[in-house]
């Protein structure tokens, strides 16, 4: 298992953790990346999906057209971007930003669109405000889906960050490419465990968030304890 | 923007890409159909193991897809192995929770109506079970069919791809064409599997919608 103690051996190694290029650097590149991408993601996909949520051919039309962007290679995104908009991280971040509006988009519209009709019915029926029946009706019963594509999103940029490196930029990709670049498999393997360790906590993190949020914001929750 | 004349030049490559593209999300699709199927007869004979199974697919759904190949690679090399391997495990996830919830959705008078008129449980599993739960499995399969076909590009950095390999042929020759002309057909592919799906269920299941 020499494979094993070598790639333990570089964790060992303290100019792996704090160098020039080590895991501290990379991860903080990596999460500018992840957090600014997704950041705009959220605050363009969100509101967009709340404005047509409610317009039954505008939604369909976005959730077809978004249901197969899911398709379109990241890799080829960034290098496209690279190629048109110029070798800048902030193009990185606009392709990443492109590639994380699917899940949102389509989780917000299918979030809201699947709340009975006949809630908000009876919401405009007690005289609650269109407003009112966002946020107190709307909202809080579509959230589990809408943060599940929060969830998605963030995910999948923490993983099409990686692919950046390919295309020259920092992040946690770099340990990956460059070892594959210079056949250091010690390197390739280390750096694969750190992604991988990245994106699970990630995903734990996220789904720890979800709990804490939906118990706060399920109002059935607070009537069984009133009870 | 593109430049026509590459892409008549090279078209005979483009094709054979396309065909390798169409290869890597079919076979992988297969075989994530069929080891989601095992899985599922699994949960079937002992439901305690519905979650473990989902756990460690959705383990499997996170790691960031060039990390998993590279995971693969000192087993399998820079081959196409590789990547259906990868691929396979990426597409568990999303067939497996459908798979599951169409079984689950079964409402249990109609497994009550099914006993009672005298079907054994492989009876049942196949005649009543399965059918019903038809439609949301090829739901899932539909899913992951167009996210494997985005996905197939990333193993171009371990020398595959399909279509994938032209976006480094366009860095590495700092030419766009063939970044574009991938693109276009990726988005193609996904359309033609989307499409295809959708044929199916409105021929296999015409009573849902």
């Amino acid at each position: 298992m020499d494979a094993v103690d070598e790639v333990l051996a570089w964790f060992g190694n303290p100019v792996n953790w704090l160098g020039a290029d080590g895991i501290l650097i990379r991860l903080t590149e990596h999460f500018y990346f992840v957090g600014l991408s997704f950041a705009l993601a959220v605050s363009v996909a969100f509101p967009l999906g709340v404005l047509i949520a409610n317009q039954k051919s505008a939604a369909q039309i976005a959730m077809a057209v978004f249901n197969v962007g899911r398709a379109l290679p990241a890799l080829g995104v960034i290098i496209l971007a690279i190629m048109v908009v110029g070798y800048d991280s902030s193009t990185v971040i606009l392709a990443l930003t492109l590639t994380s509006i699917p899940p949102i988009l389509t989780n917000t519209i299918v979030g809201i669109a699947q709340v009975d009709s006949a809630l908000t019915n009876a919401a405009a029926a007690m005289g609650m405000q269109r407003c009112q029946t966002f946020l107190q009706l709307e909202l809080p019963m579509a959230f589990p889906t809408i943060f599940a594509g929060f969830r998605t999103a963030l995910v999948q940029l923490v993983a099409t960050a990686t692919i950046a490196a390919y295309a020259g930029f920092g992040g946690l990709g770099r340990f990956l490419i460059d070892g594959l670049g210079r056949n250091d498999t010690t390197q390739i393997i280390a750096g694969a465990v750190v992604v991988s360790t990245v994106a699970i906590s990630c995903e734990w993190l996220s789904s720890r968030v979800e709990q804490i949020i939906s118990r706060r914001l399920r109002p059935g929750e607070n009537l069984k304890q009133l009870a | 923007m593109i430049d026509s004349a590459w892409v008549c030049e090279n078209g005979w490559q483009i094709l054979m890409l396309l065909v390798d593209h169409f290869q890597l999300v079919g076979l992988s699709l297969f075989i994530g159909a069929v080891a989601t199927a095992l899985m599922v007869l699994m949960v079937l004979w002992q439901p305690s193991l519905s979650r473990p199974l989902t756990y460690i697919s959705g383990v499997l759904f996170t790691i960031p897809s060039l990390a998993l190949f590279i995971f693969l690679m000192p087993l399998t090399g820079l081959s196409k192995t590789t990547s259906i391997i990868g691929l396979s495990a990426y597409s568990l996830l999303i067939i497996l929770q459908n798979a599951l919830a169409g079984f689950d959705n079964t409402p249990a008078e109609i497994l009550e109506e099914a006993r009672a008129m005298g079907y054994t449980r492989f009876q049942r599993f196949v005649s009543v079970e399965l059918p019903l739960a038809m439609p949301t499995i090829v739901a899932g399969l539909r899913t992951t069919a167009v996210t494997l076909i985005g996905m197939v590009t990333v193993t171009a950095v371990i020398g595959q791809g399909g279509l994938g390999q032209l976006f480094v042929t366009g860095l590495t020759l700092d030419f766009s064409t063939p970044v574009i002309v991938s693109l276009i057909l990726t988005v193609a592919v996904a359309l033609f599997f989307d499409f295809a799906f959708y044929i199916a269920e409105k021929y296999l299941f015409p009573w849902e919608r």
